[in-house]
């Protein structure tokens, strides 16, 4: 129920008035004049006050005026007599909320305390409003302020350095980590120097030209750029950059960057690179040294047996003797003939040859020694067929041109591969196949593949991971893991492929691919 | 007829090294070039010594060895392995044994092969 004061001098008027208020509703107090009405404003606090304007003593407007000084927010209509519209106008002046004249009328007085309720609701829910606002306010800033605490905390405490400067380039922020970084304390730098200070000459400019363009993690991104800073004392640190540019209301405001120090992985690699460097020689070193011994051991055989033909005068022993000792002979430079072409001594010589002949010496080659394995396993046995032949056979294209090769390095792939073939089948435990290689010679649009297809061994998924690194072998010391590497080799500096289909038990396929020149100044792209 | 030695290895050439060093001091090499067949050959022709290398594909050559220690038959026939690893016998002697439960070969004899050696730790283990 709402407070309402009256005051007016004139008992029937508060008499009628008050009871027509009561019926409305209103909690009514009435006073006889000026001072006890102010009085009971005070004790009451009522929300509106209806006050006569002609009164003895203290009038209407003093009334108002002292109302409103003390509570602006109270309702006042003011009562005036008929015709006194100069003081009606004052009245509304020292800000009345309205007025009505006298005789107060039933309806006149409806209408004013509806306005006046209007205007204390309205103005208690701009209050409430105003309020909430200022609650929000308050929260809202808290909440920033703590956003704003725990984004300086994050800068701050960023391993990585971080720089951001406004639109003109000047640093605005300069964290501890690039404080760590770079020797400068952020006092010494922030709103002080641009930080062009930081980079090499036309780095920072470049880094801008990348922020602006879509390259290097699209556009206002700059992402994982490398490069170096400047310290305090000079120094250039190799840094990993990233980078953004900031907007405020779609206009750039600046940028902002981090730095990672790459100091110590800059100095794990090149220790890393190393590391891989010695151990890949001593890996190739032991390699070739178990392969060598291999061959050594046949070749002091072979001598001590000459020796042994020589002084107990056996001519048969001679023979034996010496076929060893050339059979380690032709092994020796087989592996001496890969190590120089691995290690570039040797310059591939590119002149017009036909891959059909080149495949037939590596076949006529590999045939003899197939024969004589044979032959010798049989001696060796003392009965025939002790052990499955390996058949070799050969499918060349009729059609295929003389071409620009380099013949000594294409008969050397393709006879690595052939003794890959066959030590694949006598590697192969299942003895009842019939072993088979065949070298085959394609004719294609662009060139000429040699295939050389076994039913051996076949190769594992582990095997086929590691076929092509370095010195790796399947063969234990009796390999050194040089034939393939040589192939591959020689098959890149032809600008060519190598390529492979093998599955375990069943054999293995490879496929050297060359393309086709038509003269020696047709070059070759060197490979990278 | 001298003693039967039996030779296993995956390789001609060594094979065909040591067999001719054999014959030629008067001993009768048998050849076998697996683990799976130097295991037959031990049994129908019973040597008097085997030399064999260790290192062949598919754990051949560790398997025989296993094989061969563990058969009442066979186990008293003196074996020598001809190794390619330079690493001293112990590496070799953990790998063919495979823990403790064998007992190690009789000799070892490492590549290249000196024939003089080989023929002296052969004629030792069989005198």
């Amino acid at each position: 129920m709402s407070k309402l004061l009256l005051i007016d001098d004139e008992e029937p008027v508060r008499k009628i008035v008050g009871l027509y208020l009561r019926s409305h509703g209103y909690e009514v107090f009435t006073a006889a004049d000026g001072p006890k009405g102010i009085e009971l404003f005070q004790r009451e606090g009522p929300s509106i006050v209806l006050t006569d304007i002609k009164m003895p003593g203290m009038d209407g407007i003093e009334v108002l005026k002292k109302i409103k000084q003390t509570s602006p927010e109270t309702e006042v209509i003011v009562i005036t007599g008929h015709g006194d519209m100069d003081l009606a106008i004052q009245s509304l002046q020292f800000d009345a909320s309205d007025f009505i004249t006298k005789p107060v009328g039933n309806e006149a007085l409806s209408i004013a305390l509806k306005r006046a309720e209007e205007r204390v609701d309205t103005r208690r829910l701009l209050k409430e409003y105003t309020d909430n606002l200022e609650v929000m306010v308050k929260e809202a800033t808290e909440e920033l302020s703590k956003a704003h605490d725990f984004q300086k905390n994050l800068i701050q405490s960023s391993i990585d350095g971080i720089i951001a400067s406004d639109k003109d380039g000047t640093i605005v922020v300069f964290n501890r980590g690039t404080e760590d970084l770079l020797g400068y304390t952020a006092d010494e730098v922030v709103g002080k120097v641009p930080i062009d200070t930081v980079y090499l000459p036309g780095v920072g400019e470049k880094i801008n030209e990348t922020l602006i363009a879509e390259a290097y993690g699209g556009k206002n991104r700059l992402v994982n750029y490398e490069n170096v800073l400047i310290s305090k004392n000079g120094e250039e640190i190799p840094v990993r950059i990233s980078g953004a540019t900031l907007f405020e209301n779609g206009e750039k405001t600046g940028v902002v960057c981090f730095f990672q120090d790459l100091r110590e992985i800059k100095r794990l690699q090149r220790e890393l690179i190393q590391i891989e460097r010695l151990s890949a020689i001593g890996q190739a070193v032991a390699g070739m040294a178990h392969y060598t011994k291999n061959i050594l051991n046949g070749l002091q055989g072979g001598v001590y047996i000459v020796n042994t033909s020589l002084k107990k005068d056996k001519p048969d022993l001679l023979r034996k003797g010496w076929g060893m000792v050339e059979n380690n002979v032709s092994r020796i430079s087989d592996l001496v003939m890969n190590m120089l072409i691995y290690s570039k001594e040797r310059e591939p010589d590119y002149v017009s040859c036909s891959p059909n002949d080149i495949a037939q010496e590596v076949y006529d080659l590999m045939y003899e020694t197939l024969k004589a394995r044979s032959a010798k396993l049989d001696y060796l046995m003392k009965e025939k067929g002790m052990h499955p032949d390996i058949k070799l056979s050969k499918d060349f294209d009729p059609s295929i041109d003389e071409c620009y090769l380099d013949p000594t390095g294409a008969h050397r792939c393709l006879l690595n591969l052939v003794t890959n073939a066959i030590d694949a089948c006598t590697q192969e435990p299942d003895e009842d196949k019939d072993f088979r290689v065949i070298i085959r010679t394609r004719k294609e649009d662009d060139g000429i593949s040699f295939d050389v297809v076994d039913n051996g061994v076949g190769m594992s998924k582990e095997v086929q991971e590691k076929l092509f690194e370095r010195f790796f072998s399947t063969k234990g010391p009796k390999g050194t893991g040089l034939g393939l590497l040589v192939t591959r080799k020689i098959v890149d500096e032809h600008g060519g492929t190598i390529s492979f289909e093998s599955e375990p038990g069943q054999g293995t396929t490879f496929t050297m691919h060359f393309p086709c020149r038509k003269d020696s100044s047709d070059t070759i792209a060197s490979p990278v | 007829m001298g003693k039967k030695i039996l030779i296993v290895d995956d390789e001609i050439e060594q094979i065909e090294y040591a067999s001719t060093v054999l014959e030629a001091s008067g001993y009768t090499p048998v050849i076998a070039m697996d683990g799976k067949e130097g295991m037959k050959k031990v049994k129908a022709e019973k040597p008097d010594l085997i030399l064999m290398d260790i290192m062949m594909p598919e754990r051949g050559g560790i398997g025989m060895y296993q094989d061969l220690k563990h058969d009442e038959e066979t186990k008293n026939i003196p074996v020598i392995i001809v190794t390619g690893i330079a690493r001293g016998g112990h590496f070799d002697d953990l790998i063919v044994r495979q823990g403790q439960d064998t007992p190690p070969p009789e000799g070892y004899i490492e590549k290249p092969m000196n024939a003089d050696a080989m023929l002296k730790m052969v004629s030792n283990l069989l005198s």
